[in-house]
């Protein structure tokens, strides 16, 4: 019953998302029925059209910063939430360590954001014939994917730790919506000082895994350089590494939270 | 009927900055019976209630509630499936219907008693289909009630039950209560409605300022607790009172009220021994000793 709590408190955010992922697939696919082959450019293939309009955005990596804001949302909630609504005591009142709370609220929304980051998966590759009149591997939408979730579940732990750490209606919302821009700003100036730009430079491996928005559109990952086409071996080390992230960023909730006065 | 403590604590003290919510405070509330607990706004009540069921985490001293330590997150986490609590707010989930509600809380109990669910639901005219959030403030509180109620929990501990209540279902609150601790269950509740407590109380635990002020068996202070009110034709002597005795000592002009705990007859003799012109002697209702030893502490306490 805990992961059904867990589940009604963070639906409306979960169908809020899912409804502006699923608009943006069809969205994407009624403009390649009018608008593929580009005009002006011919040559570009399908693959990177889609790439493009659903995983990299018209600023490259603007899809990931949409996703991010989106994971970021899904992390609010929990018990300072439940604070301000006066239902805590209730909560807390429970046979339940505050580690199970953090823990099943955690689970539910990387599962949310799972169903989420599988959207374009499941609507590009089935309607891509139907609207678009052409097909779309099922394979690469997956690959561009997990890039999204890899990234996508290290923010939600971002935004449940600012869902705990800070108190009221409004604050963990401001600090999620600027916890993103200041990493990256951040990035921007630590690259520099090893003199490559954080945005589009991919010379070491650390740095592309780090910046978000080049991990997220996948151009790394392209062969040919912008065919949208997902080549090479995953990314293992950097999803090993997001993963251990995540997972430090939500015991930190844990921990945090089984100090907390309530 | 057990007689070891269900709640004990020793030092118990919160802080929150400068402000000392709690102080020292050593409680211990008895098995199998219905004890009071009163207080002023900001006595301190909630916050002991608080750290008792692990909410907020003791800055100095310990308790045991039903044997398990309170400040252990696994022991607290024990503790509470034996523990029905009903909080101050009486908020629950206001997404959820009250029948969803009721599901979920009936999910996490071993004790839970389908009948009373039943017996309730009915007693409460609760609208099963409507959402928590759309119920009246009465409703809300009959719905933490029941999901409280709705169990045989070895501990019921209540955060002033009746606010929010008309006198019918406040009538049949009291009811309730003790028709559980006829059961076994053991009530603990706060309360600022002395008429209620000093109805359905076993005993009364008084807090002010965070401290303990008062912890006397109903019975004691019917027995025990008077009013000695002395007059003296002059400015009254000073006194030497037995300390051990008395309460309170109030004077004004040339009279003096004695609050005593016990042994009003050394009182009265060494009134008549000052030069008291009249000596009367009266039972103490739990209104009066609640405001008299909520004076006491403050001037006890002085400015702050």
């Amino acid at each position: 019953m805990l992961f059904y709590k867990a589940w009604r408190e963070s639906r409306i955010r979960f169908l809020m998302c899912a409804g502006a992922v699923t608009l943006l697939c069809v969205m994407v696919l009624v403009r390649a029925r009018t608008q593929f082959p580009v005009p002006n450019n011919p040559n570009i293939p399908y693959t990177a059209f889609v790439w493009v309009n659903t995983f990299a955005g018209p600023v490259i990596g603007g899809n990931a910063v949409g996703f991010t804001y989106m994971a970021l949302l899904l992390g609010l909630g929990g018990l300072q939430r439940e604070r301000s609504a006066r239902t805590s005591p209730f909560t807390l009142a429970l046979p339940l360590t505050r580690s199970r709370l953090v823990a099943t609220r955690a689970l539910v929304g990387v599962l949310e954001l799972i169903v989420i980051a599988a959207i374009p998966v499941v609507l590009i590759p089935t309607l891509s014939p139907w609207i678009a009149g052409r097909p779309y591997p099922v394979e690469q939408a997956a690959l561009h994917t997990s890039l999204f979730l890899a990234w996508g579940t290290v923010w939600y732990a971002v935004g449940l730790c600012w869902s705990i750490v800070l108190s009221g209606e409004f604050a963990p919302v401001i600090a999620c919506v600027l916890t993103p821009i200041g990493y990256m700003i951040a990035m921007v100036n630590v690259a520099r000082l090893f003199g490559g730009s954080a945005i589009s430079d991919s010379a070491s491996p650390a740095f592309a895994a780090a910046n978000f928005m080049y991990f997220m559109s996948g151009i790394g990952q392209m062969s040919p350089p912008n065919s949208g086409l997902f080549a090479g071996p995953l990314p293992w080390t950097a999803f090993t590494s997001l993963a251990c992230v995540t997972l430090s960023l939500v015991a930190l909730a844990a921990t945090v939270t089984a100090r907390q006065d309530f | 009927m057990t007689q070891e403590p269900v709640i004990e604590t020793t030092g118990l003290t919160k802080r929150y900055g400068h402000v000392e919510a709690v102080k020292q405070l050593a409680l211990r509330v008895r098995g199998g019976r219905i004890t009071g607990f009163l207080g002023r706004n900001g006595a301190g009540k909630s916050s002991t209630i608080k750290m008792l069921l692990g909410m907020s985490h003791p800055t100095a001293g310990t308790g045991r509630v039903l044997g398990r330590t309170i400040d252990d997150p696994r022991a607290s986490r024990d503790l509470r499936a034996h523990v029905a609590y009903v909080a101050e707010d009486k908020q629950t989930y206001g997404y959820m219907t009250v029948v969803e509600m009721i599901a979920f809380t009936r999910s996490f109990y071993k004790d839970w008693r389908p009948d009373a669910e039943r017996r309730l639901l009915e007693q409460f005219e609760l609208p099963r289909s409507r959402k928590v959030k759309a119920l009246s403030k009465g409703m809300r509180t009959k719905l933490a009630l029941l999901l409280a109620l709705a169990r045989r929990p070895e501990l019921l501990i209540l955060d002033e039950p009746s606010e929010g209540l008309d006198p019918v279902s406040i009538e049949e609150l009291l009811r309730s209560l003790v028709g559980a601790t006829a059961e076994g269950t053991t009530v603990f509740f706060s309360s600022h409605q002395i008429s209620e407590v000093e109805r359905i109380a076993d005993h009364v635990c008084m807090l002010d300022h965070g401290r303990l002020v008062v912890d006397a068996s109903l019975d004691a202070i019917r027995r025990d607790y008077r009013r000695v009110d002395i007059g003296f034709a002059e400015r009254p002597p000073d006194c030497d009172w037995p300390a051990d005795a008395i309460s309170s000592v109030r004077t004004n002009g040339r009279q003096v009220t004695i609050m005593a705990r016990h042994n009003v007859d050394a009182i009265v003799e060494r009134a008549y021994s000052a030069g008291a012109v009249s000596v009367e002697s009266s039972a103490v209702s739990l209104r009066e000793l609640f405001l008299d030893s909520v004076a006491s502490a403050t001037s006890a306490a002085g400015p702050t």
